[in-house]
């Protein structure tokens, strides 16, 4: 185990115990405070006395952690994965697909399960969402003037479908990775049997010139020809994409022309109904439950 | 030599770059009211009516601006009164120019994560987990921001900005942390839902320590939204797709959750320049070149600068960079010194304790000697003016205005503007805290009811008595302080945009209805009112307390020592004086005890 490897160890049990005793602290201030507060409703949960009698626990492990973050920057060290990035599967298989001409039926099988897969997972993200939707569309759900109660209620009617949809597009985003590779294993051997095929017809043309003989000037001529042609036709087909995307760039301008220009009403309609003033209000005093005092 | 190397490099990771200059730069100038780190209390000029792009609470004690999703919420909130259209003219604005590459460049809470991920930890990578759970933060968006501020804001009038209120880590730690210290009695008002906070800000900081940036992945609500404009924003990383190869480099590097460059997840940063090999990648705004990639000019590339343009580039880089500081210069000194608001702020800052108490009854004293005839001439145009407002049921605003109105004199001498006061009863007072300071041996007064008589010196610490006034209220009553004695009296500063205030109202009411003939309970509301009535806020609740708009001047604010943090209560016993003054939430057993004690 190298040296760097321990500092990290280190580094990462001093950042998840100083979470771990914050919490707790927290936590722990909270239940003796609201133990003495049904006693006498009067009383402070928080008191700058308990916070500091916690904080003497938490300090040492702050500061080594600090510290220990402090020494790890000016040494230089990090995580040596950080810097390598992730390989883009996607990337990969466009980069191959861009190399071979036609699609084989182990391309075309693979891509389509990837369709179904990633149809699949949204579909079932979908229905996951609607009973999300369901709830947040009922009106009763939000009558209780007891936030709390409202809150938790919340949670219970949405978070396990939330975390079901995010499950489902999970699965699916990871079925549809080893589709992606299964196509890549395809691109590939369908390369391959490209390549080879090429090969041939190569060695056949060559010897087929070799057998012709004082064909060059023929050759040559030709080829130019063909590549006049293959000129000609690429510049069709560039150009062709430049007005495409001369038009693309001008639906582009003007559709942030529309948005900037409703943005600007919109602004000036706000100042007049004075939705403006309401921002200044509430802005101007401290919103405490915002910010988590109560 | 070798160390030398190590050395240059050690120097080159801790040089900060372009957009890490920037992160600081709009950290800095969002935040410029410094000193309200040091003095605790929040910027209240008119800048804060604008939104900034980035997520910055507009409770943080250094905040100059508002925070757009914060407005977003109270917009929806309100959508009962008023539609918010200038945040949604704010935001699509924002969306449209910028888009993500406001998370990239001018995010002070992209800034706290990319930072806080710098600490020297195994990292974790992103993979179809962290994909998938990019998804989360358009539910929070619908759950939290939308749905359930809209359907408190129509169905109870309720303002609830419910994603601040339960998950925001930017409120607790620029908010909390940072008013906290200076103001210890905020320590009183933290509850579960601190601790709640508090808790789901340390998750969410550990969690950005070894995952990138992973609020603004999976929770950033602002995020989801800029993300819906990132496909058609003007100033974002743009890619050339004539030289673009697709060789997937610059999405392997990239930290966020892309499949493509500039696709709703990317934020603009431009960190897949570097990794670029085709130099495909360029920063623009529109057809302006805004940042090329190195060694794009050796490519041939349109944008690119050569070398005569890139010495043009460096000139016109350093004029907007000097722009920029002079800006940052003149925000710090205008938000800290010149501001009419900041000494305003300074000015009426609370005076500790028994100094206090000294002041005002020596401006008691002052206001009562020179300024009798005055006010005598003013409680009869008052009285006057009663009879007409009590037939309006909301009068009492204009009542109030002209209340302030006919004190104008009073207050450009600097001087307390006072309320209405019964000559004897002052002179009684003053007798009193004279007494109290060894001025004058005084006779005890005669007229006075014996039984609730207090010697308690004017003021609004515990122990002390306040200082009398007299409103009149949304029902045409008047509510005269002096009238209380014998009665505990709440009362309770609130207004209609806090949450907590309206909360907590049915309780007072509650209380009331109890103990009819022995509470009095008055509910001011600050006198920064939207301009939907507070009047009309209450009308259908049926509350059977006293109700009452603040002065312009904050008359009934300034004699409590109300202050910007609402809701606050304060309670005072049968002989009127203070036994309870603090900014807390009420529950009905707090109210119940603090009756028990005023008895």
């Amino acid at each position: 185990m190298t040296r760097k490897k321990v500092y990290l160890i280190i580094q990462t049990v001093l950042c998840v115990l100083l979470f771990v005793m914050l919490s707790t602290a927290a936590i722990r201030i909270f239940r003796e405070g609201s133990a003495r507060r049904a006693e006498h409703p009067l009383e402070s949960i928080y008191t700058v006395e308990a916070v500091a009698e916690q904080f003497k626990y938490i300090a040492p492990v702050l500061f080594a952690s600090v510290g220990m973050a402090a020494a790890g920057l000016i040494l230089g060290i990090r995580d040596e994965k950080e810097n390598k990035g992730v390989r883009d599967i996607r990337s990969e298989r466009d980069l191959i697909s861009g190399r071979v001409t036609g699609q084989s039926m182990e391309v075309n099988a693979a891509r389509a399960g990837q369709r179904h897969v990633r149809t699949g997972g949204w579909t079932a993200f979908g229905i996951c969402m609607v009973p999300v939707i369901v709830y947040l569309l009922n009106v009763a759900h939000f009558q209780d003037e007891n936030l709390e109660n409202m809150f938790a209620a919340l949670l219970r009617g949405t978070v396990p479908w939330v975390c079901a949809g995010i499950a489902c597009l999970m699965i699916a985003g990871i079925l549809e990775e080893k589709g992606i590779r299964r196509e890549i294993e395809a691109l590939k051997a369908q390369m391959k049997s490209e390549r080879a095929s090429a090969d041939t017809s190569g060695d056949i043309g060559s010897k087929t010139g070799g057998l012709s003989g004082g064909t060059m000037t023929e050759g040559f001529s030709g080829g130019t020809m063909t590549e006049a042609l293959a000129g000609s036709k690429k510049d069709k087909v560039s150009a062709a994409a430049k007005s495409a995307e001369d038009a693309g760039n001008r639906k582009m301008v003007i559709l942030q022309s529309v948005v900037i220009a409703a943005a600007v009403f919109f602004i000036a309609a706000g100042i007049w109904n004075g939705s403006m003033h309401d921002v200044l209000i509430k802005a101007i005093n401290i919103c405490t439950e915002c910010i988590g005092l109560g | 030599m070798d160390n030398n190397k190590v050395n240059s490099s050690r120097r080159q990771s801790f040089r900060p770059g372009t957009r890490r200059l920037v992160q600081l730069y709009s950290a800095l100038l969002y935040n410029a009211h410094l000193r309200g780190f040091i003095s605790g209390e929040i910027y209240r000029g008119s800048t804060k009516a604008l939104c900034v792009p980035g997520f910055n609470c507009y409770s943080c004690p250094g905040a100059t601006y508002a925070c757009p999703l914060g407005a977003i919420q109270n917009a929806l909130a309100s959508t009962g009164h008023r539609a918010g259209w200038y945040v949604l003219g704010i935001i699509m604005l924002y969306g449209v120019i910028l888009g993500r590459t406001v998370c990239g460049w001018i995010c002070p809470l992209g800034l706290i994560q990319e930072l806080l991920h710098r600490i020297p930890t195994p990292k974790i990578p992103k993979s179809q987990i962290t994909r998938a759970l990019s998804w989360l933060k358009y539910v929070i968006l619908i759950v939290f921001v939308v749905a359930v501020t809209l359907w408190y804001g129509i169905v109870h009038d309720l303002p609830l900005p419910a994603f601040c209120k339960y998950i925001c880590p930017a409120g607790t730690f620029e908010g909390a942390m940072g008013l906290l210290p200076a103001n210890p009695s905020f320590f009183d008002m933290l509850g579960i839902l601190f601790t709640r906070k508090f808790v789901i800000m340390l998750v969410i900081g550990m969690a950005c320590v070894f995952c990138y940036r992973s609020f603004c992945r999976f929770i950033c609500p602002l995020g989801a939204i800029y993300g819906l404009f990132n496909r058609f924003n003007i100033i974002g990383v743009k890619v050339d797709a004539e030289r673009c190869n697709h060789c997937g480099a610059c999405v392997s590097s990239c930290g966020m959750d892309i499949r493509r460059v500039g696709d709703h997840e990317c934020i603009n940063c431009g960190k897949c320049m570097e990794v670029c090999r085709q130099n495909a990648i360029s920063i623009k705004a529109g057809k302006l070149t805004l940042k090329a990639p190195e060694g794009g000019s050796s490519q041939g590339s349109v944008n690119s600068p050569d070398s005569s343009s890139s010495g043009s580039g460096v000139k016109t880089g350093r004029i907007v960079w000097g722009i920029a500081l002079a800006v940052l210069c003149f925000a710090l000194l205008w938000f800290n010194i010149l501001d009419p608001a900041v000494k305003k702020a300074a000015a009426s800052a609370p005076v500790p304790d028994s100094r206090n108490v000294q002041m005002a009854a020596l401006q008691t004293e002052k206001t009562v000697n020179t300024d009798i005839q005055t006010e005598e001439a003013y409680i009869a145009g008052t009285q006057t003016e009663e009879a007409d407002i009590a037939t309006a049921r909301t009068g009492t605003i204009e009542s109030e205005a002209s209340q302030t109105e006919s004190y104008d004199d009073q207050t450009e001498a600097g001087e307390p503007v006072l309320p209405e006061h019964e000559t004897e009863q002052e002179e009684t007072e003053l007798n009193q805290t004279r007494h109290e300071n060894g001025q004058e041996e005084t006779e005890p007064n005669d007229t006075a009811e014996t039984s609730y008589e207090s010697s308690a010196p004017i003021g609004y610490e515990v122990g002390q008595q306040l200082e009398d006034f007299t409103v009149q209220c949304f029902d045409g009553s008047t509510f005269h302080l002096a009238d209380t004695r014998g009665k505990v009296t709440f009362i309770n500063l609130w207004a209609t945009y806090c949450t907590p205030c309206v909360q907590e109202l049915p309780y007072f009411n509650d209380l009331y209805n109890k103990y009819k003939d022995d509470v009095a309970v008055l509910a001011v509301h600050s006198s920064l009112a939207p301009k939907d009535d507070p009047a009309e806020f209450i009308s259908d609740e049926g509350y059977d307390i006293q109700f009452t708009t603040d002065s312009k001047d904050d008359t009934v604010f300034k004699i409590v020592n109300g202050g910007f943090t609402l809701p606050q209560t304060i309670v005072l016993n049968r002989r009127g004086e203070v036994i309870y003054n603090k900014a807390i939430s009420m529950t009905p057993e707090m109210l119940e005890s603090l009756y028990q004690e005023g008895r």
